[in-house]
This record gives structure tokens, sequence and C-alpha cells, in this order.
């Protein structure tokens, strides 16, 4: 079986079809593909840094979600994501807190990673968007927690911030099951 | 755009699939309506083409018929293309479909049976799979109906061409109907269940033979359906009139238990999610992180009314269909049996609990090595075994279960099922899932009747075996446990029964960790290699020994084992009698055995840390490594020394593996010692020192041997005291040191390198292996290399970096209870590792501290050649000496203030945390106030008579730190006491920087009290100066 895949036409070329199994493979090669040329971008939670930008583009696993608190107008809810580096608070806002199950595989794009209300959590944001990608099938580690981490201006760039002390090991909020 | 053909969740990403179809319909829409064009499209036309009609006929019922016939006119591959895309969809998107697309997609695969597609039998088999166990919401019963219909419907065509649909509708509908007929209350159900009843009755009273093919698990699916009348009689006849069946194979129900179930009928009860998502969980989940997954996995899956009835057909899934490779048995990765073993926690209903133990010994029950894979019986050995320490009833309760199906499963045919379960637990032994059935038979808090029971079904298939293939003489099979100073005479006692199993191939060796397929030695065998040893010329025979290991490794891998350990003993003989150099190369030797084992699969000296943390990969008992490991403590041969050191050459840990070993003995021993100290609790099961029972047992193989005399009886057991453990302990650490002597003298000549830093290495990599407890590495390092470990700072600090702060308590309270000596009673050694301290981490430093409190506040060692040394050693960083200082302060107050420690600490000198002999003096003054004035009058006394050197500072010069004065005078001044008996007291010693000549003029307190302010009066002391200068006006 010949399947050659374009990056350029994104189509999947195929020229024998002597396999059953080749649409496994194909969605395989599709998989292959998307990781490899849609997001270039995207990054490991372990390498985000509190930044006043929307400009993170991740992929995480939802552990764990807090409860559902009214700030104004607004439902917002604590959630606890990790990958395979770190982990991290997210904050889900309006519809986001009802559409997001523990177990849900989250890609974000154009995320902000900030201080809100003296919490330090990862969020969509108004000029970014998270969806829904897949279910269950991801590593994740709990520690460390980027946002139990004392975060402090990068000496060598202040236009950058460093860690400086972790406060928690684990998150405060969401204690790792025994 | 809203897809037509899939619900989409808000927030959830586009699916793919979905994408593409719908793409290749949006671009070709105006070509799906007749007239269709008649030009020959290109492959990749072709692809779309399908593509676009298969999205038209599932999101357009009204032209579906119109869009058949466009994929009739174009077709060029027996739709085989078109039938990928269907099972694509099915596996993939099936759950979202909207449901008019679900009934296009039972019309469509209806049109594709008729034109016969290629690939249609996939797609049956993946719409069975969506149809989910224990549903009965109206989409599952929906799609139930459907198929069973379109299987009636479809008869003839599918018994012609797909029979393998057929029997895997056979095997859902017998499954799904378990389900159906257990609840009345669903009127809708009624129709169903006549259909999916009709269907299998006549699936198999008219087509017996094919349901021949799916096995023994047809047996157990028909079992849940006896109380419904139509396969009661089914039955009944297929116990008691084979020959209703009208099919000439068939005449007994045996025939059917010796058939191995194929994996394919168990991946029909599993949803692909589900199939998924278990697979994900058994290979890449770590053992202690699977809890969320877990959670995640039981609320998806089993929650809900009825749902549970999944879990039987998912342990049968992680049994019979997912077989980890090797990779994965060796690494953390969560095993099979524990997920089972949450499984199994997770039923509630009694009946389903039973079920679901049934499909975890399913294949016990008919186990024959040569149709069944050791891998389907493997979960629930290690759920015994492993729950066993925290679990024990569970343990009992499967084992109960196991003995009850013994008993009762086919009362008819009880041999059969005696004989697959005993077979069952003799392949696991052999193959080394346990190394033995110890484990169980003598586990003191399994019920004594269970455990006889147990005995009973192996010692009566014992019976059966063959008399040529018995060992020549075989030990009574099974001892009562023994407690720690009993040995078994005979070696390990359940050996001899693997012994008859070596003769069968080792075929499933492949699938499994070699080093975990090591049966434990039985060395009461005399096996034709060890007489073949026993010949004349002794080197010849090793060498022809030697080349033949290969062929004796392949042929059974137990008598691969007791070759080698013939070769190593016969090394050993050859040199005990009077040849000082062997004249077997080791360097042949090894590399032939080395090659040998290793083209078996097994790796000699590999690192713990590459073996999981179960049972079944104990590298240290029975595998060739320890044979080789125990021979060379027992003997410290130079020869096989050498074999050891060219392994250290080619990068193997074989120093740590050698301390791995001397150390886990010693534990057991200790643990042992716990336990059996008083007579009444000695019962110790060597089943619980595994290695202690090994060790013993290669001991005595080895007194035998040397002594040259197999046939005469060794040692009595009442003779194992504990003199002869200690011995043995000591022994094993004495060849590891040996073994790092001369690994120094051989490997690392050019380089510097002590024998501490080549433990500190080897204890390094041991401390990385998890299944060692460094708490006891340490401890062992300490009792019995202490020349080697005291001391010294590199595998102190590992010490510190490694445990945890509950296990470093635990240490302290050891040392101080001086069972073990970490600083050794050198002032000098001490003082270079506090110096050299300084510069570890804080954590470190205060951990260490723990540590030098505990040991040096009751050893004997004079801290107060520490402490001077410290004080008085030049310029020291405050902030990093600063641990250091507290932690001297706080040994002080553990110390009594002897003379000359109160005498040292008088004497600091005033340049470096200038209060601590005021905080020493204080602490002192509250826990120990006679003694600290005796001690100080002591002090003042030899001052005062001293013309020559002082003992306590090795100058004539004398100092007596600030902070003492002004502690000193303000404590008398506190407690009213008259300054001056203190001054007079100290008359001679106020003196600041008084020499020994300047005393004598300095009798005058004037001239005290002249110098005092001449030279006393740093500004800082100001106030408290003014203090004292009031006190001494009153004067």
């Amino acid at each position: 079986m010949v399947v050659s895949v374009t990056a350029k036409d994104k189509a999947f070329h195929i020229e024998d079809f002597s396999n059953c199994w080749l649409l496994l493979q194909v969605d395989q090669l599709r998989e292959f593909y998307e990781e490899d040329c849609l997001d270039e971008r995207m990054v490991p939670l372990e390498a985000i840094v509190p930044a006043a930008q929307n400009n993170i583009n991740t992929q995480f696993i939802l552990l764990e979600k807090g409860k559902t608190t009214w700030d104004g107008q607004n439902r917002m809810c604590l959630a606890l994501v990790a990958d395979k580096t770190a982990a991290v608070h997210l904050q889900l806002w309006g519809e986001e807190c009802e559409a997001f199950e523990a177990g849900d595989i989250i890609r974000m794009e154009n995320g902000i990673f900030s201080y809100n209300k003296n919490n330090l959590v990862l969020r969509a944001g108004k000029r970014g968007r998270i969806e829904k990608v897949g279910e269950f099938t991801m590593e994740f580690v709990e520690t460390p927690n980027l946002s139990e981490i004392k975060w402090v201006p990068d000496p060598n760039n202040s236009n950058r911030y460093a860690r400086h002390t972790v406060i928690s090991s684990h998150s405060c909020i969401f204690p790792p099951m025994p | 755009m809203a897809s037509k053909l899939i619900r989409i969740a808000s927030y959830e990403a586009q699916n793919q699939l979905e994408l593409s179809l719908r793409q290749a319909f949006d671009i070709l829409q105006s070509k799906l309506r007749p007239p269709f064009s008649l030009a020959i499209p290109s492959p990749q036309e072709y692809t779309q083409l399908n593509q676009a009609i298969l999205y038209g006929v599932l999101i357009e019922p009204h032209f579906a018929k119109s869009h058949i016939k466009h994929l009739h006119a174009i077709v060029i591959d027996g739709y085989k293309l078109f039938l990928s895309l269907l099972v694509g969809i099915v596996n993939e998107l099936y759950m979202k479909l909207v449901d008019s697309v679900k009934e296009q997609l039972i019309w469509v695969t209806k049109e594709m049976i008729d034109v016969s597609a290629v690939g249609i039998d996939s797609l049956l088999v993946c719409l069975l799979r969506q149809i989910v166990g224990g549903d009965f919401s109206d989409e599952n019963l929906w799609l139930c109906f459907e198929l069973v219909s379109l299987c009636l419907s479809k008869w003839d065509c599918l018994i012609e061409e797909k029979p393998v649909v057929l029997t895997s509708a056979l095997y859902t509908f017998l499954r799904l109907l378990a389900d159906h007929c257990r609840v009345f209350s669903n009127p809708k159900l009624e129709m169903l269940r006549r259909l999916e009843i009709e269907f299998c009755v006549k699936m198999l009273r008219g087509q017996f033979h094919l349901c021949l093919k799916i096995g023994r698990d047809l047996v157990r699916l028909l079992q849940d359906l006896f109380h419904v009348p139509e396969f009661k009689s089914i039955w009944k006849d297929l116990v008691l009139n084979p020959s209703e069946f009208r099919t000439a194979e068939y005449s007994d129900v045996s025939q059917l238990y010796c058939t191995r179930t194929s994996s394919r009928y168990f991946l029909l009860r599993i949803t692909p999610e589900m199939e998924t998502q278990l697979r994900f969980l058994l290979t890449h989940v770590m053992l202690g992180s699977q809890r969320r997954y877990q959670i995640w996995f039981e609320k998806k899956f089993l929650l809900g009314p009825e749902r549970e009835s999944r879990i039987v057909d998912i342990v049968r899934f992680i049994c019979c269909a997912h077989h980890p490779s090797n990779e994965i048995l060796q690494s953390n990765v969560i095993p099979r049996w524990a997920v089972i073993g949450w499984l199994l926690t997770c039923c509630k209903k009694k009946y389903i609990e039973a079920n679901g133990r049934l499909a975890l010994f399913y294949d016990w029950l008919f186990f024959n090595e040569k149709v069944d894979n050791i891998m389907n019986i493997e979960p629930a050995m290690l759920l015994m075994v492993c729950s066993l320490p925290k679990y024990i009833n569970f343990t009992h309760s499967l084992l109960e279960f196991l003995l009850l199906l013994v008993d009762n499963y086919d009362l008819d045919r009880k041999n059969v099922i005696a004989g697959g379960v005993s077979s069952a637990f003799n392949a696991l032994v052999q193959r080394g899932v346990v190394h033995s059935l110890d484990v169980l038979i003598h586990c003191n808090a399994l019920s004594p009747p269970i455990r006889e029971r147990l005995q009973n079904l192996l010692l009566n298939d014992q019976c059966k075996v063959p008399r040529d293939l018995l060992p020549i003489d075989l030990p009574s099979h099974f001892t009562p446990a023994l407690s720690l100073p009993d040995v078994p005479s005979t070696g390990n006692p359940t050996t001899s029964a693997n012994e008859q199993l070596t003769c069968e191939g080792e075929a499933g060796l492949s699938t499994r960790p070699v080093v975990a397929s090591v049966p434990v030695l039985d060395d009461s065998v005399n096996t034709s290699t060890l007489q073949v040893v026993a010949v004349e010329s002794e080197v010849d025979a090793i060498e022809s020994v030697v080349e033949n290991i290969g062929e004796i490794i392949k042929e059974s891998y137990t008598r691969g084992l007791q070759t080698l350990e013939a070769i190593l003993l016969s090394i050993v003989n050859q040199c005990n009698h009077g040849k000082t150099s062997c004249s077997i190369s080791s360097q042949d030797l090894l590399s032939k055995i080395a090659k040998e084992f290793e083209s078996n699969g097994y790796q000699l000296f590999t690192s713990l840390g590459s073996l999981a943390d179960i049972v079944e990969c104990d590298d240290e008992i029975g595998s060739a490594t320890a044979i080789i490991t125990r021979s060379f403590i027992f003997s410290q041969n130079e020869t096989i020394q050498e074999m050891l050191l060219v392994w250290v050459r080619n990068g193997f840990p074989v120093g740590a593996r050698l301390l791995s070993y001397a150390s886990r003995v010693a534990n057991e021993v200790h643990a042992a010692g716990c336990f059996g100290n008083s007579d009444a609790e000695a019962e110790v099961s060597l089943s619980r020192m595994p290695l202690l029972a090994y060790h013993l047992d290669g001991y005595f193989t080895f007194l035998k041997k040397r002594q040259g005399d197999s046939s005469k009886t060794f040692v009595s057991v009442s003779e194992m005291d504990e003199k002869v453990i200690a011995n043995l302990v000591k022994s094993a650490f004495t060849a590891y040191k040996h073994f790092l002597l001369s690994s120094r003298a051989i490997l690392h000549k050019e380089a510097d390198t002590s024998p501490s830093k080549l433990l500190f290495s080897d204890l390094k990599d041991c401390s990385d292996w998890k299944r060692i407890r460094t708490k006891d590495l340490f401890r062992n390092i300490f009792c019995h290399l202490s020349d080697l470990s005291l001391c010294e700072e590199d595998i102190i600090r590992l010490l510190v970096e490694k445990m945890d702060y509950a296990n470093l308590t635990e240490m302290q309270f050891e040392v101080g209870m001086g069972k073990f000596s970490l600083f050794g009673d050198s002032p000098k050694l001490v003082f270079r590792l506090i110096k050299n301290s300084l510069n570890w981490n804080p954590v470190e430093q205060h951990k260490l501290w723990g540590l030098i409190r505990s040991e040096l506040s009751v050893s004997k060692i004079q801290v107060e050649k520490i402490i001077v040394e410290f004080f008085s050693s030049g310029e020291m960083d405050r902030n990093l000496s600063a641990i250091a200082v507290g932690g001297f302060l706080t040994l002080c107050s553990c110390r009594a203030p002897t003379p000359d420690l109160v005498g040292t600490i008088m004497s600091l000198p005033n340049n470096f945390f200038e209060d601590f002999t005021a905080a020493a003096l204080a602490t002192w003054a509250a826990s120990n106030a006679s003694m600290l004035f005796d001690s100080l009058t002591k002090f003042a006394e030899k001052l005062k008579s001293k013309s020559t050197c002082s003992t306590i500072l090795n100058s004539t010069e004398i100092e007596i730190n600030q902070s003492a004065i002004f502690w000193l005078l303000n404590y008398f001044n506190a407690e009213g006491m008259n300054v001056s008996d203190m001054l007079s007291n100290f008359k001679p010693n106020a003196l600041w920087k008084l020499n020994m000549q300047a005393r004598d003029e300095a009798a005058d307190l004037k001239v005290v009290q002249h110098i005092y302010l001449q030279s006393l009066l740093p500004w800082k002391y100001g106030q408290r100066w003014l203090m004292l200068k009031s006190s001494y006006e009153d004067y």
C-alpha cells in the first residue's frame, strides 16, 4: 500500500487498496500529520511562563474540576489540568464550565497564563479558545504545578518571568489522589 | 457549517474523518445526481467519489438508492474502499451519529451484503461491537434488533459466504441474552429477546459444527442461560446427548472445554472506545498513577444499572486478548492483575463477582500447555500472590473460589478440571511467573483447609506423572511451614514438580521476560550433567559441558542452570585440590556461558533497576546471575572472581548486584531475627525470606559438593544456629569486599580509586533500584562494611539524599541505641565530614545533623575535639556554617557538661558566632547546673594551677570566651550571688588575652578591672558594659 501525505493541500493520496486495515492506518497517518504540521508552536506545559500575552498553544488533560462559582454575570470554575511535563490550574469561563469534564483531552489555542485575582491560572481568555480533542488517552504528571510556583522577573531578561520557589509541589486546591 | 452526520458538542473539535467525507461531498455534490459521468476517475478522484457517495447515502435517505446505483456503476475494487470507510465510521463515530444516519448505515450494510462486498465481515463485526452490554437504552436495543434481524434475514447468504459473522453474532447474542433475560420489566425487550433466542437456537441446533469453533467460552455463555427453557434443553443435549447435534466431530462437552476461544470473540464484547482506554491504561499508566484513570473509566463504562456485567467481558478481554510485551512487563506500567483486581472490587452484585472470577480462572480449568497460553492464566496467579501482603482475604476468596470450581464445575468431569488447574499451577511455576507455590501453600495467613486442599490437588496430579519423568529421589512434595533455623534438607520442595515438566518445549519463553522463567533449583536432583562433571579430567569435562551448555539451556532452562552450578562447583573443587592457578581460562568460560544465556534471552548481571518490582521478576533468586553470585560468596574463588571482573569490564553492575544480594540476605536474616526471637513465634516461613532460603540451600549444596560426598546427608537442620546464619551474612559481605579490593587492583590501577569510592558507586546503583529498601541497604553497609563506610562523605551524603525523613528518624533511633555507627570515633574524620558538609544543601545538612546528634550524644567520641577544630579552623562564612553551628549547640546540649567539654567551650574564640558559648552554658545551667559548675570550677582550678601548657588548648595562651564571662556575670547577678565570689574564682583567668607570664602580675583585682576596661569593650557590648561596670563599681 502506498499512502502519500502532502501537507500543502491537506489531502491523502491512496494508490493501492489491498489492505483492509487501510483506514486505521490512514487515521494514524492523519494523527501524525496533524501533530506534525497543524501547530508547530505547540508547547508542553512545563515551558509556559506567566506573561500578559495570549500566545500559548498547548494540549492537556483535565484531571479535576472545582465548583462553579459566579463572578458577577459570569460563571467560572477552576480546574486542574496537566500533561506529561507539568500541571497547572485552568480557569474555565461561562459555558466552558459545563462543556468539559474530567478525562477530557483539551487543545488550547492562544491561551494566556497570568495572574487573575491573585491566582496564577491558565485560561483561553477572550482571544484564545479551548476545544475537546479526545478523552482519557494522555499521560500526565501532577507535579510540578505551575500555579503553585512563585515567579519573579528573570534577572537575565526583565521582560520574562522565571521560577523562583516552589510554593507547593502539588496543587493545594486539588490534592493528588491517594 | 454544522455536520449532518454526527452530533458535535459545543467546544468539541471537528472530527477529521467526518470533515474529509463532508468536503468530498461538497466538492462533488453536483456530480452525484444522474446523469452520472462516464469518465474513468483517477485513483484520487475515485477515493473522493467513494467518500462523497458514502456521505450522500448517509445524510440523504431520499437519494440513497440513486447514490448506491452510482456506486455500483463506478466500483472497481469490489467495494473495498467503500467498506473500509464504513468501518471507519462505525469504529470512530458510531456513538455520535445522528439517528437517521444510523438507519441509513444499517440499510447500506444490507446492500453491501447483497453484493458480497469485500470486507463485509469486518463491517458486521464492527457493528456487533457497537452493541453495548448491560445497556437498555432505546438506541442500543434498536441496534440489537436491527442486527439480529439482519442476521436472520440474510442468513443464507451469510452462512454460505461469511460463517464467521454468524459465530460472532452467536457469541454476541448469547452474551446479550444473559442481560436481556434477566430484566423482564421492559416490554420492548420481549420481541427482541424472542428474535435473539430464535437466532441462537437456530445456530446451535442447525449449525453446531460452526458453533464448536467458538470453543470453551461457548459453554460459559450457555451456562448463564440455563434458566431459559430453550437453552436448558440445549444444555442437556450438549452434556447428555451429543448425537442430538448431528455433528460427527462432537462426542462430548469436554471437546469444547479443550478448545481455547479465540481472542477476537472477547473483543466483540468490548467497544472500540473501551478497548482504546483499557489498552492505554495497560501500556502507558504507571503503577501508582492509575487512580484518576480508573475513576474516569468507571464513570464512563461501569456506573449505572446492569452495566457491571461488562466487567466479566473486560476480565476475559484482559486475560485473553491483551498480552503485554516484555518491555511493558519489565516496566513500571500497571500490570494486568492489578487492573483485574480493581475491576473485581467494582462488582457490587454477587453473581457478577462470581462471573468475573469465573472469567478470570476460566482457562485454568482446562489448561493444557500444548494449546493454552500461559499469559491467559498469569493474571489470576499474580493477583493471588500479589494480594497476599495487603489483601489476604482477597487472595483467600479467590483461591477458595478456584478450589470450589475444581470440585463443582463439572461433577462428571472432575478429573479433567483438576488436571487443568494443577497443570496451570505447574506451568506458572515452570515459566517462572511465581518461583514457587510455597507462597500460597506455606502462607500461614491462609486458612489451613484451603492450603490442604491445594496441596491435595497438586499431589493428586503428581501421582499421574509417568514414572520415567520423575526425578530420581522424589522428595516429600510439600513440607510444612518452616521456621528459620529449619533448612529443608532436600532443597526447595516444589521444584521436583517442575523438573518433570522441563522436557516440554519452552515455546512461550519469548513472550515472557526470561529472567522470570527461572524456577528455584533443586539440588537433590542428580542430573546427568552433574555426573558428567564428576569424571576424572575435570578441566576437559568442564570445557565439554560449557560447550554443550547452549544445547542444554535450549532443551530445558532449569537443566541449564543446574549445569551452570555444576560447572562452578567443579571450578571451585579443582582450585581447592591444590591447583593454585586453574588451567581454565575464565575469559573463554565466561564468554561462552554469557553468550549461551544471552542467546536464550537472559542477560547476566543486569541492573536490577530495569526489572519490575514483581515476584515474577526476582532475578536475585534462582537465576544464572544468582547462581554465580552464590557460588562466589561461598568459595571466593579466584577463577569465578576473574569471570566477575570481565563482566565489570563490560560495564555490568556486578558490584552492585553482589552488594544487593549480600544486603538482601542480611535483611532477611534481620527480619527473621525480629520475628523469631521467641520460640513460640518462631513459625517464620522461609517463603517470606526467599533469598535466605535460596542462599542456605546453596550453602548446603556447596558444603556437600566440596566434601565430595554427594550421598552423605549434610549438616542436620538443628545445627543451623544463629551463629551459622550470622557467619553466612558475614561471608557474603566479606566476599563482596574481596571483590571490591581485587577489582580495584585490576581495573582501577591508574586511577586513585579507594575501595570506599567503589563501594559508593555500587551503593549509588543499588539505591536507584526500586525494590531495594535504602535504609536496610545503608544499615547493612555500616554494620558489615564499616571500615569502608564510616564517616565517608560520599556515602553519608548519598544516605541523606536517598532516605526519606521517616527512615532517617528510624535510623537515628538505631544509631542512638548503638546498633551501629555511622561516624566512628575519630574526631578528625568527623570534623572533616562536618567541614565538607558545609557545602551541602541545607536539607542535607539538617538531615546529617540529625544523625550526628543521635550518634554523638551517646558515643564515646571526644566531641570537644571536633568543636575546637571547627571553631578555630580559620575564616568561615557565617551563613554557610550556620547549620553546623546550630548542630553543635544541640549536640552540646545533648552531652553532659564534662570538664573537658566545658573547658573547650569556655575557651572558644570570640570572632565566630560569639554567643555560642553563652548559649551552651545557658542550656547546661538549665539542664545540669551542678555538673556545669563542677566543671567550671575544675576549669578555673586548672587555669590557676597550670604553669605550663594547658591540656585544653595546646598553647601557652588561653583565651576565655567573652560571652562566657558576660553570661556568667549575668547569671550570678540574676541568682543574687556576689560577683566577687565568681571573680575570685576566675581571678587569674578573667584577664583578657592573659598569657602565663602576665598572669602572675595580675593578682590584684584592680588590675583585673583595668584589663577589662582596656580590652573587653568592643562597641556592641556597650550596654552590657554599663551594667557590668555598675557591678564592678559596687565592688
